[in-house]
């Protein structure tokens, strides 16, 4: 170890476990010695992000203390426990008797309510299990990383327990592949796109979006991608695109696109509004793309009230989303959110933020949700839809 | 300045076997209650009913945010559910570490009720009945011992 490497601390100073680089290096000489563990599990805390944003820093930190004790008395046969990032932990184990009652004592036990600040918390938990085949030579290092992938296989399908598969990896590997072909596009289309001309790879397609209570409708602008002869819908797109960092570029280009298009609209034609589909919204700069309305609006003679913005939010966006959309708001530009009472974007956020709208997607989640919502708040906000009532 | 707080929750019972062994039990749990809960400042309650514990605890908020995460992890019950937590002026089991309020076999209260309901007044105000009920069933099974 160098004398860099000695200085670096290998330990969470809040849980006290190892952190990723302790992990590492305890993960390279157990592979060194040739000791194979038998289990790897990665654990995630899934509204910690939540619960932070609400409830404050010194709940959050706290939970994570008490979460990291709760796993030391539920696998005492642990060979290393360690928190990776903000809400995530992995454990090696050296032995596994009953797999399925050690998942469920698990589960149980974590997702079982804390109690801090006067506060009475739930979390749900997520769980990634890579189990070693029997004559496996895997190295450790790939074992752990297996129970990651499982764990990031099973968060996007809401799967509180996820076992390992080969065909996890080959979905993993195809994500990266679409990384790489979106920064070359990019890249080959960064003149247009930067202009807002039209280009080969990415294209503005534009549906009906319906008012829920007044029987009218307007437009959705969406980005869509032509990739390897298929269309690449938006909300992969944007997957893809906020984990190259180009969520911007593409939001840039979708403004210019909708304010050129919409002056080309026939002069006797009302124009209805159209809504520009931002997706959910990543960490971005708000003041680029609010110039970026303001500059485009201006350079097309386009008014206000031809534009909407639907956006999501997450509890970690949520304060640049509402500055977002109160400068969209000041502008006369109205704003939508686009993913209300979702994992990413609970209730209780709803009413912090500056809205003309929501977006309703699917009836049982209006049904459920999204009326007492209203009812709660006593919002007289409109809610557009996907459909139209009643289809 | 710490406050006082007062939490009240109920459970459902998951130790296994005859009566008998959930009356060991029991025994077991007030019998380190009693002898640890005077040291941390802690006073409350517990009830056996039908199959569900509902207990009340009341101290100092810290003390009772490491308390319940002790009682959480404890195996012998499962599907916890706070029905109430607030700060209090004074405490309604003062001199108890922790008293029993009676071990039933059958359910005393609607317990199912309460699980299945998502009204988050109506279970606080369980909460505080709870509170209510488990004071009287001390002081009754206080008397009775006394008479004794």
């Amino acid at each position: 170890m160098s004398q860099i490497d000695a200085n670096i601390e290998r330990h969470d100073p809040l849980t006290r476990l190892a952190n990723r680089y302790g992990l590492e290096d305890y993960i390279a000489n157990e592979d060194s010695k040739k000791n194979l563990l038998p289990l790897a599990i990665s654990i995630e805390l899934c509204n910690f992000g939540s619960i932070n944003a609400h409830l404050g820093t010194e709940v959050g930190d706290k939970l994570l203390k008490m979460a990291a004790k709760r796993l030391h008395k539920l696998l005492p046969q642990a060979t290393l426990m360690a928190r990776l990032n903000g809400d995530s932990f992995v454990a090696t184990l050296s032995e596994v008797d009953d797999l399925d009652d050690l998942t469920y004592t698990l589960l149980e036990f974590l997702q079982r309510p804390y109690f801090i600040k006067g506060e009475v918390i739930v979390v749900e938990v997520r769980l990634g299990i890579a189990k070693r085949a029997d004559d496996s030579q895997l190295l450790n290092k790939m074992l752990v990383n297996q129970s990651e992938i499982a764990l990031h296989f099973g968060s996007k399908r809401h799967q509180a327990v996820t076992f390992y598969s080969d065909f996890m990896r080959m979905k993993a590997s195809s994500l990266y592949q679409l990384e790489h072909a979106l920064r070359a596009n990019i890249m080959f289309a960064r003149e247009a796109l930067h202009h807002g001309d039209h280009n080969p790879y990415f294209e503005v397609v534009y549906r009906p979006i319906y008012h829920f209570d007044q029987a009218s409708s307007d437009r959705l602008a969406h980005i869509v991608w032509h990739h390897e002869n298929k269309v690449v819908r938006t909300e992969e797109l944007f997957v893809v695109a906020e984990r190259t960092g180009y969520v911007e570029v593409l939001l840039r280009w979708l403004i210019a696109r909708v304010c050129a298009d919409l002056v080309k609209q026939d002069e006797n034609e009302i124009s209805p509004t159209v809504f520009l589909d931002c997706q959910t919204l990543p960490k971005v700069d708000v003041e680029i793309l609010l110039n970026q309305v303001d500059v485009c609006m201006k350079r097309v003679a386009v008014t206000a009230d031809q534009l909407g913005v639907i956006a999501g939010c997450r509890p970690s966006t949520l304060l640049m989303v509402r500055e977002f959309f109160a400068r969209l708001q000041q502008l006369g530009v109205k704003t939508v959110l686009g993913n209300l009472g979702t994992e990413e974007c609970p209730l209780a956020m709803f009413s912090s933020l500056p809205l003309n709208g929501i977006l309703w997607r699917d009836a049982a989640y209006f049904e459920s949700k999204l009326i007492k919502a209203l009812n709660a708040f006593s919002i007289g906000a409109d809610v557009l839809s996907m459909t139209v009532k009643g289809r | 300045m710490a406050s006082l707080f007062s939490l009240t929750y109920i459970s459902k019972n998951m130790i296994p076997g005859t009566q008998d062994d959930i009356n060991f039990q029991i025994e077991s749990i007030l019998a380190a209650a009693q002898k640890n809960n005077p040291a941390l400042g802690v006073t409350g309650a517990l009830l056996y009913s039908g199959g569900y514990f509902c207990q009340v605890i009341e101290g100092e908020d810290e003390v009772l945010e490491d308390l319940f995460e002790t009682i959480q992890m404890d195996a012998r019950h499962g599907e916890v559910t706070v029905l109430q937590f607030e700060p209090i002026k004074e405490r309604s089991f003062s001199h108890w570490g922790m008293a029993l309020a009676g071990i039933e076999e059958e359910m005393r209260i609607d317990i199912e009720g309460v699980l299945g309901s998502k009204d988050e007044l109506k279970t606080f105000e369980t909460g505080r009945n709870m509170v209510a009920l488990l004071e009287q069933m001390v002081a009754q099974h206080q008397s009775v011992f006394n008479a004794k």
